[in-house]
């Protein structure tokens, strides 16, 4: 598909980063998620702080997909819990069409549960096996107040494509993909203005994958839902998302729109992150080269000082003594390194070509 | 994409996932959304547990054992040959006859309708406390867990404090305390024994509720805006409460021993009320005596059997609660 | 160096090195009988990857688990089968040898190496423990072994790490362990079972990266099971499809990816998002969920899902036919119009 007929991933995305007018659906400036480390025996005394989310901010504009990417432990799903005050976070603002969220007493916040919504990875864990679906389903209506009309269930199930005969039975007569679906329909009931989507094909198998992908498509077309799609698989981020943040260890190290950010990454995680993804292709496998990292993420109750990849950076290797003493002292703040909203945390950032479209 | 089929290496856990509803049945296609196919009846989670009940053998002999042991208690009045409590002291240590078909105890009274009286009271005690031990269990249980923290802490020392006491000794401590003169019939024992007994509920059930908060289910909720209190109830109680049941009804039988310990030591229930245990006491006190020993055997299987029948459907309900199993 | 001749059994060097031949794995269960193996045959030499594809509930881990006596008798039944190591039949083998042969000429990494270290002992003592169940060495010699593999298989001080637990290990770290546990007695055959799955990807890169190096120091045969068809792309020789308990088509992985001839290959090969191309309006999934094992609908077990499903496909299961070269095989009566789709696709 050609940059000059497609609508949605290019134009949309200079919407979302050239186009002031109009306020994001969501805003998060500087999150902030600090888990206490306890320890002893009657009385819990705080050693330390896991610093899960350390100061994230990015927007996602109405109607819009932003992907959050990284690998586990990078502190992507507290970022979008936290977001959905499902955990509190510890500082920061996250603002929902306006309404700063994290600053809602219990009621309020409640009921802006309606507009903000999530979708969970695991659809065995996120459905109560004792719950038929017809209950899983009308729980949100009845915690809203709002009434149950006759058509409504089935309305529902119809819009992810399930058959209403099935509202009566329980999660575990349903394959992974369908308990999906349910999932989806218990997160999109009421209209939501904004979804978190985590991960919610990971867990499938492979041939239903692009059935749930394209039903999220769908579903966001017609009800015109703004996305946060956290996940580690760049190929399907590439697919639905119109911008992409990539985070390691508690912070964003790049953000940019998808496809500058597959096509000229600049920092040296995304490039070791975009060539290790194996490409369904042998031919294109056999010349690509794997840009393979040395070690494991390291913990995060304890990061490196600076920057907080440099322990397992390619580029810090090849840097000479004085610029990687920069790396040690001093963290990268996230610069933009080109036009249209491209931003790298790299004191020597530059682009590296890893996958070509 | 991260596909984790559990690692079973007797049975791969590919051939047990749970079977989709089949595809003739159930339309996922693309594009039809809805497609009438046949309907199969839907049970309710009742009915589903029976079914799942229904195949364990030993819990149906289990659970036609405690029927059994329900209608005999309950009709005791009517099947019993001689009042249970009327001596005869002309007729003492009467090995079994056609006229007592147990023979009759140390004071003259009928020994088998002091069984279905001692059954009755086995019943009533060991329900009782099951009853008693479940709701202060699961309440401290469930609020410690699902509260964490301070609530934890104090719930769970308090909880620590009653399990340190040595059991039997702390009943009879307790038992003593209550009712010194022995003329209180059988509740100071039930009373103890919920004392004593709720800890382990508490600590099965608080166990339950801190894995089941992590759950993604509970997170669902909390993310469609339901109160921490329709949480527990709605959504943490009903998953966790399976395994406290399972062992509820094991601890049933628990309790009919306990009682029947009590009574041997001479704690509890007095000497003129028909029990298991008093009654297996006076056999060992004429232990030796030929043709005695029918007195304490009679009971003694009488426990056996009542702890082996709850014992059973215990095992049974641990299968049948769990609904991912068909 | 472990050779196969001091095992007291008569190897054919000229036999392939691993094959697997006609082999059923049935489970009888209430629910009816679970196929979860139903007439598959494969065979794979020194020095060569094989990859088994397929999604949950094809099989795919079964015949692996099978071939090193992991699936237990009962439940499982065996209708039809036999395994050989270069010539001699496994199944009709003393249990003794068999014992002897698994783990030293075949090994096996399963996908989470925490349900395959023992918790409560020392990494370092469960490599030397395995180094001993077939070789006749000291404790010594043995534990000096496990410090060596430990190096080979790139874990950082390794006389450190020798004297820990499994959970001070890293996920990483421990699928190397594991690959260190499976080396231990150079085995000529490794079966790795979905290897990287519960792995993050830069870290998937450095255990396929491992993988392939002691490939080529050792000319190790692989066995790969997986459903990641990038993994497949990257380091396979030569690849089967499995779908249903079936191998439904299976060729070099150029004919798997280029070629496809079953109907179920192509429509997985059209289903996946790439990293490498610019958005594409849709996805185009395969409808329809995989069949249970207990419930295999009749003929080809793909039928229900396929888009180019005829009557045809519901009388009989199709055989395994050669389609073109020699050695692409697929089980599928339109196999003719797959290629014939696949050739439109790959010309958009």
């Amino acid at each position: 598909m050609s940059e000059a007929v497609d609508p949605v991933g290019n134009g949309a995305a200079q919407i979302s980063v050239s186009q002031p007018a109009g306020t994001p659906m969501i805003e998060v400036t500087d999150l902030v998620k600090h888990f206490p480390i306890r320890s002893g025996v009657f009385i819990k005394r705080t050693i330390g702080h896991v610093k899960a989310v350390d100061g994230v901010s990015f927007a996602v504009h109405k109607g819009q997909t932003v992907a959050l990417v990284g690998e586990s432990g990078c502190g992507k799903s507290t970022t979008a819990r936290a977001i959905l005050r499902l955990i509190e976070p510890t500082s920061g603002r996250v603002e929902l069409d306006g309404v700063d969220v994290t600053k809602l007493g219990k009621e309020k916040l409640r009921q802006a549960r309606r507009d903000m919504q999530i979708i969970f990875q695991d659809p065995y864990a996120s459905l109560n096996p004792r719950m038929t679906i017809r209950q899983i389903l009308s729980e949100k209506y009845q915690l809203m107040g709002v009434a149950i009309k006759k058509s409504t269930i089935s309305d529902l199930l119809d819009t992810v494509g399930l058959a209403e005969e099935y509202a009566d039975r329980y999660p575990h007569e349903f394959s992974g993909g369908q308990r999906q679906r349910i999932g989806i329909a218990r997160a999109i009931a009421l209209n939501p203005k904004f979804v978190v989507l985590d991960e919610p094909v990971s867990a499938l198998d492979v041939s239903i994958q692009a059935q749930i992908v394209n039903l999220l498509e769908d579903l966001q077309d017609e009800l015109g839902l703004t996305y946060l799609f956290i996940a580690h698989d760049l190929s399907v981020v590439r697919h639905i998302s119109d911008r992409v943040a990539v985070m390691y260890l508690g912070g964003i190290v790049e953000i940019a729109d998808r496809d500058e950010l597959f096509d000229r990454p600049h920092h040296p995680y995304t490039q070791a992150l975009i060539s290790a993804v194996p490409i369904p292709d042998p031919k294109l496998e056999r010349i690509r080269e794997t840009i393979v990292l040395r070690g494991d993420v390291p913990n995060p109750a304890n990061p490196p000082s600076g920057c907080r990849f440099r322990t397992r950076c390619w580029k810090f290797e090849q840097l000479s003594e004085g610029e990687r003493q920069r790396c040690i002292d001093e963290r990268p703040a996230l610069n933009p390194v080109s036009g249209s909203g491209h931003r790298a945390a790299c004191h020597y950032a530059a682009v590296r070509e890893v996958v070509r479209a | 994409m991260t596909e984790t089929p559990d690692r079973d290496l007797r049975l791969p856990a590919e051939t047990l996932m749970t079977e989709p509803i089949g595809e003739d049945v159930l339309p996922v296609e693309e594009d039809s959304a809805a497609r009438p196919g046949k309907r199969r009846r839907n049970r309710g989670q009742l009915e589903d547990i029976w079914h799942r009940y229904k195949k364990n053998k030993l819990a149906m002999v289990g659970l036609i054992m405690v029927g059994l042991l329900i209608l005999i208690a309950v009709l005791a009045p009517l099947i019993s040959p001689y009042d249970p409590t009327q001596q005869n002291l002309l007729n003492t240590i009467e090995p079994p006859t056609a006229d007592h078909w147990f023979g009759t105890d140390t004071l003259g009274r009928d020994v088998f309708s002091m069984m279905l009286y001692g059954l009755r009271l086995a019943l009533l005690v060991g329900v009782g406390t099951m009853l008693g031990s479940l709701v202060i269990g699961v309440t401290v249980g469930a609020v410690a867990g699902y509260f964490g923290r301070g609530w934890d802490s104090l719930l769970m020392r308090v909880t620590d404090i009653f399990l340190a006491f040595p059991y039997l000794i702390g009943a009879i401590v307790i038992v003593r305390s209550i009712d010194p003169g022995q003329t209180e019939g059988a509740w100071p024992v039930a009373v103890a024994l919920i004392i004593l007994g709720w800890t382990t509920t508490a600590r099965l059930m608080r166990g339950q509720v801190l894995s089941l908060r992590e759950s993604e289910y509970v997170e669902a909720a909390r993310s469609i805006g339901a109160s921490p209190r329709r949480i527990v109830i709605r959504h943490v109680l009903p998953n966790a409460i399976a395994p406290v049941l399972v062992y509820a009804f094991t601890s049933i039988g628990v309790a009919v021993v306990a009682m029947a310990s009590l009574s041997f030591l001479g704690v509890g229930v007095g000497i003129e009320t028909p029990e298991w245990g008093q009654m297996i006491s006076q056999g060992f006190k004429n232990f030796g005596v030929p043709n005695t020993s029918y007195l304490w055997i009679f009971p003694s299987i009488a426990i056996i059997i009542t702890t082996l029948a709850f014992a059973f459907v215990s095992d049974g309900l641990r299968d049948s609660l769990d609904p991912k199993l068909r | 160096m472990a050779s196969v001749d001091d095992l007291d059994i008569d190897l054919d060097s000229s036999a392939p090195l691993l094959e697997v031949r006609d082999l059923r794995v049935h489970f009888v269960t209430d629910r009816g009988v679970v196929k979860a193996v139903d007439g598959v045959s494969w065979m794979v030499n020194e020095g060569e990857t094989l990859a088994i594809v397929g999604e949950s509930g094809s099989g795919k881990s079964v015949s692996a688990m099978t071939i090193l006596g992991l699936i237990q008798s009962p439940p499982a039944t065996f209708p039809s089968g036999d395994i050989f190591l270069r010539g001699k039949s496994l199944m009709k083998m003393p249990e003794k040898q068999q014992r002897k042969l698994r783990g030293r000429e075949i090994a096996m990494i399963f996908q989470d190496p925490l349900t395959a270290l023992n918790p409560v002992f020392r990494v370092g003592d469960q490599i030397a423990e395995m180094v001993r169940n077939h070789q006749k060495v000291s404790k010594v010699v043995a534990r000096r072994r496990a410090l060596d593999l430990l190096g080979e298989v790139g874990i950082p001080n390794p006389a450190v790490r020798l004297n820990q637990y499994p959970h001070e290990f890293s996920g990483g770290m421990r699928q190397r362990a594991m690959i260190a546990m499976a080396l231990a007695n150079d085995p000529q055959v490794l079966l790795a079972d979905e290897p990287t799955t519960a792995l993050d990807v830069t870290v998937q890169a450095q255990i396929m990266a491992l993988l392939v190096k002691l490939q080529e120091d050792r000319n190790t045969a692989i066995v790969l099971i997986t459903h990641d068809l990038g993994v497949v792309a990257s380091h396979a020789d030569r690849i089967n499809v499995m779908y249903a308990g079936r191998i439904v088509e299976a060729g070099t992985t150029d004919e798997i990816f280029y070629e496809p001839r079953h109907a179920y290959t192509f429509g997985l090969l059209s289903s996946l998002a790439r990293m490498d191309h610019r958005r594409q309006e849709r996805l185009t999934p395969i409808k329809g969920v995989p069949p249970s094992l207990a419930n295999v609908p009749p003929g080809c077990p793909f039928h229900p899902r396929c888009r180019f499903a005829t009557e045809a496909c519901v009388v009989a299961v199709p055989r395994l036919e050669t389609v073109s070269g020699n050695g692409h095989l697929a089980a599928c009566v339109h196999s003719d119009q797959v290629g014939m789709a696949n050739e439109e696709r790959l010309a958009q």
